[in-house]
């Protein structure tokens, strides 16, 4: 049975922290020597993704770091068909960034290497870099700072990898 | 360093492992989809109801994938046809703002700065109906308050009556048009309607009181309004500002502010001295006429030049228009009309004008209503005495309004408000009060599409699906000529956790014990049992275009009853003299009562509807915000040139009250008097959480601290206010240029352009029509 790849697993930690999300991110912080309750997470979170007075420090969708929202929407809708998939759940706008992860770790699953590179090296790294240093610089969640950073450094290492042609990521992340 | 590499590690092993993230599937997220596919998708084309204002244009949402693509018209509406209008068209930037709502919120912070927590609906229920049953335990059920505005809010307002209170204001009524629908009631038995029950397509002669057309844009009105302008029909603009009508005019009158009823009540004196009535109308449909005679006899055209600074050339001359297209003629009813304080006695002049032309039940005049009567899933009203929180004795026809509820909570009677989609901190006046009045209650409840101003001060924020996510009560047309019902449904599924106002609803009626409110289960059991009151199915009429015509009950003119319409008034007829409020000690005609004028170095704030907004609600709106991003001050080039201020530098406005805005660009133009000055309302954002609406131009509700109340109906006069310009921290007074009696007409043109106008006037040059 093949494993949870790590963009899989990276979008699982930016999901809202409830139940094993919760956990994992407990665990983490723990592991890590990061003192936080369970409702200081939530309220982490909230405050990062999803309202903030006065801004939300980093909403988790392209459209906000880069181009025009309709103009991003169709660009990775239509990534996601030409590369073999349409989304099936509506709950966010397409460049939502779990959807952008999980889109990820399918090409990745089906080592469909060309997409998944086009799709890091053209779209998802300009964004994501700057949904890092927002969180990193707001100084509001030592533990979302962590988690983003180290997201973003694997993520950076895979896309050297598939420049590079070696086919090691899986070895040597997992 | 080390710390790093160590933290890495660990986060690396985390990662790996662990019970939990073996548990991850995200199958559902994603179908395959052939790539040779791409492009060539069916895009569904979804009938539903627009709501980027409330005129309720029928809309097609055209919805590739799930996604909405476009909105377009629906053609077989037969308002607005398949034209739609700026906002119609980005009502997809509503759906897709990423400043929207997008889960209940829990302040876990202070009031005004407040920290959340993201919570589940659940939840949100739960601590809602506790405080509400605490409150309503301790206090009584009218310590709940309820602010409410727009179609969704319904519901709402039906359960807080079943829970018991009466606090439900509504600021369409008493910052709008409650002073016109009033002295409509007052008049004819019933309101103006919304849309305004005006036959503008066939009207010969309209006159505009303070309207403007073309800068309030609804969609069918102007369709019809141009239309009528593309006939020949004569246009006569009483407005002290060169508007986007009065550019179309055949006069313009630039009034003095605030002398409206004095220009009218010379008018029908006039007209009735003159017999340019018309009398067996007035003889057949009329009560009070010899009352109304006698009352308006003493209000000469020489007295209302001096009073208004109209030539009386000019008021004879509309008397004589008015009067040769008797009946198809419209003066039409307005729409916001709390200005002055008197605004009841005002608009009642204006239908006692258009009842003396016999311009009512006509075609081309004011038409009737239909009766569509549905019944749907109920809520029982459970207020068992309406408490004696406003005075009634000094407003008769007044309802519960912001003022009294403002007023109640400040004493104490009130404890919780409810505020859904409305802007209660920039819709009404004297916005202190308001925040003084929101930092005494216990408890305050925000449920809208866009964390607005008053989101800052919620304890619970909770997240309404948009109009293109939801279905909606039906949607009755019946002020229109040809009668129809229309239903709002999703054209796609809410995004994020919104949702529609019966789930909220029901979320809250459950947990209350209000059984016997809502009893069906969903909007669509709802929607269908009103439906059944015509004999139709839910799915019957989406399959059918989303709208249910009812040509047949139409009965819009006299004709129609074959001379047998009896008004509901007292008398049964249109009462010139008001036998409801002589009954109540007001004055059953109207009288001229003069206004404060601006004190020396001041001019009056007036303000107004922005074409492509609706209030504050689309300024954050991405693609709307960029036709019109931020407002500008209208300001008169003579005294402009006499204050030393020039065409797009910044100025703040300061009132009498030292009350002061935000800086805003100055509109240099000979289109407006020198005692005032205007600007576009709904501009000058607070919630720095809509970003690109935030401290964008500035607010006129800043400058609107005076509190007036309409005489009759108590709502709150906006049109009271006076400023002056502050320019680098520098007050700066106004000059008085005396502008002296004038008007315009079409003909002889060299008189049309006596003064320079910011927009040429062409004569038969034609309003664009409805896609702006």
């Amino acid at each position: 049975m093949q494993g949870v790849n790590i963009y899989h697993k990276i979008a699982f930690l930016f999901e809202y922290p409830q139940k094993e999300t919760l956990e994992q991110i407990l665990k983490i912080s723990k592991e890590n020597s990061i003192k936080i309750s369970p409702e200081e997470v939530e309220i982490q979170y909230t405050k990062l993704f999803i309202n903030h007075y006065p801004h939300t420090i980093a909403p988790p969708f392209a459209s906000s770091y880069i181009g025009k929202s309709d103009e991003v929407y169709d660009y990775v809708e239509e990534f996601y068909k030409i590369s073999g998939y349409k989304i099936n759940s509506r709950e966010f706008p397409p460049d939502y960034l779990i959807y952008e992860l999980v889109f990820l770790g399918n090409l990745y699953d089906e080592k469909n290497s060309e997409k998944e590179s086009e799709f890091l090296e053209n779209h998802f790294i300009s964004w994501f870099s700057k949904f890092v240093k927002r969180i990193v610089e707001s100084k509001e969640s030592e533990i979302y700072s962590l988690i983003s950073r180290e997201s973003l450094l694997i993520i950076n290492n895979r896309l050297k990898e598939l420049k590079s042609g070696e086919e090691n990521f899986k070895e040597r992340i997992f | 360093m080390g710390k790093k590499i160590s933290r890495r590690e660990f986060f690396k092993r985390s990662i790996l492992g662990g019970g939990a993230l073996a548990s991850i599937d995200y199958s559902h997220i994603f179908m395959r989809f052939p790539p040779s596919r791409a492009g060539k998708e069916k895009v569904d084309a979804i009938p539903s109801v627009c709501e980027m204002c409330f005129w309720k244009c029928g809309i097609i949402g055209k919805v590739k994938d799930g996604r909405l693509i476009k909105i377009e018209g629906n053609p077989l509406n037969p308002h607005n046809r398949e034209k739609i209008c700026a906002r119609g068209n980005a009502g997809i930037m509503q759906l897709y703002d990423p400043d929207r709502l997008k889960y209940p919120l829990l302040n876990v912070g202070e009031r005004g700065k407040p920290k959340w927590k993201r919570i589940s609906w659940d939840e949100a229920f739960e601590r809602i109906t506790s405080k509400m049953k605490e409150i309503k335990k301790k206090y009584g059920p009218g310590a709940v308050a309820l602010f409410a505005h727009g179609t969704s809010s319904i519901p709402i307002r039906k359960l807080l009556r079943n829970f018991g209170t009466d606090k439900i204001t509504h600021a369409s009524f008493d910052q709008c048009r409650g002073p016109r629908d009033v002295a409509f009631e007052l008049t004819f038995g019933m309101g103006a309607g919304s849309p305004e029950r005006v036959d503008l397509k066939n009207a010969k002669a309209i006159m505009l009181i303070g309207a403007h057309l073309g800068e309030s844009i609804h969609t069918s009105q102007i369709m019809e309004f141009s239309e009528a302008l593309a006939k020949g029909a004569k246009l006569i603009v009483v407005d002290p500002r060169y508007s986007v009508s009065a550019s179309k005019a055949d006069y313009w009158l630039p009034i003095k502010p605030g002398t409206d009823i004095a220009f009218m009540l010379a008018l029908i004196n006039y007209i009735i001295k003159n017999e340019l009535y018309d009398k067996e109308f007035v003889s057949r449909y009329t009560y009070g006429f010899e009352e109304l005679k006698k009352e308006v006899e003493s209000y000469s055209l020489e007295w209302a030049e001096k009073i208004t600074e109209i030539k009386k050339e000019f008021i004879k001359e509309v008397a004589h228009v008015l009067s040769e297209n008797k009946p198809s003629v419209v003066i039409f009813p307005g729409r916001q009309s709390t200005w002055y304080g008197d605004d009841t006695q005002r608009v009642r002049t204006y239908a006692i004008l258009a009842s003396i032309l016999g311009a009512v039940g006509r075609e081309g005049g004011y038409f009737f209503p239909s009766k569509i009567k549905l019944k749907g899933c109920p809520c029982p009203n459970r207020v068992e005495e309406e408490e004696y929180m406003c005075d009634y004795e000094e407003y008769p026809y007044t309802e519960p309004t912001t003022e009294c509820v403002r007023n109640a909570t400040l004493d104490g009677e009130v404890k919780f408000w409810f505020i859904y989609g409305s802007n209660v901190l920039q819709n009404a006046p004297n916005r202190k009060k308001t925040l003084s009045a929101i930092k005494k209650l216990e408890y305050l409840v925000v449920i809208d599409i866009r964390p607005m101003e008053t989101s800052l001060y919620a304890d619970i924020v909770l997240p309404e699906a948009t109009y293109l996510e939801r279905y909606d009560i039906p949607i009755v047309m019946q002020d229109s000529k040809t009668p129809f019902i229309q239903i709002r449904r999703p054209v796609v599924l809410p995004l994020y956790e919104a949702k529609d106002p019966f789930f909220i609803v029901k979320g809250l009626a459950d947990r209350l014990g209000q059984k016997d409110c809502f009893p069906c289960s969903t909007m669509e059991d709802y929607l269908n049992l009103a439906l059944q009151s015509i004999g139709k199915t839910l799915i019957q009429v989406e399959r059918e275009g989303g709208i249910v015509r009812m040509d047949h009950i139409a009965k819009p003119f006299l004709k129609d009853y074959n001379g047998n319409y009896r008004f509901p008034t007292p008398s049964g007829k249109i009462e010139l003299y008001s036998l409801k409020l002589k009954l109540s000690g007001k004055d059953p005609v109207p009288k001229y009562k003069k206004h404060e004028d601006p004190p020396k170095g001041y001019a009056r704030l007036s303000y107004g509807r922005a074409p492509s907004h609706t209030f504050t609600r689309t300024i954050n709106n991405k693609w709307l915000n960029k036709l019109i991003p931020e407002n500008e001050l209208w300001i008169n080039d003579k005294v402009a040139e006499k204050m030393k201020l020039k065409d797009g530098e910044y100025v703040r406005l300061k009132n009498q009250d030292g009350e002061m805005t935000a800086p805003l660009k100055i509109k240099v133009t000979p289109g407006i008097r020198p005692d005032m000055v205007h600007m576009y309302h709904g501009f000058g954002e607070k919630s720095p959480f809509l970003k690109l609406a935030y401290n964008k131009g500035a607010s006129d509700t800043d400058v609107i601290t005076k509190i007036v109340l309409d005489d009759i109906m108590g709502g709150m006069a906006k049109r009271v206010n006076f400023v002056k310009i502050v320019k680098n921290g520098k007050e700066i007074d106004f000059p008085e240029i005396p502008w002296g009696p004038s008007g315009f007409k079409r003909k002889p043109e060299k008189e049309m352009v006596t003064i320079k106008l910011t927009a040429p006037l062409v004569e038969g040059e034609e309003m664009d029509e409805g896609g702006c």
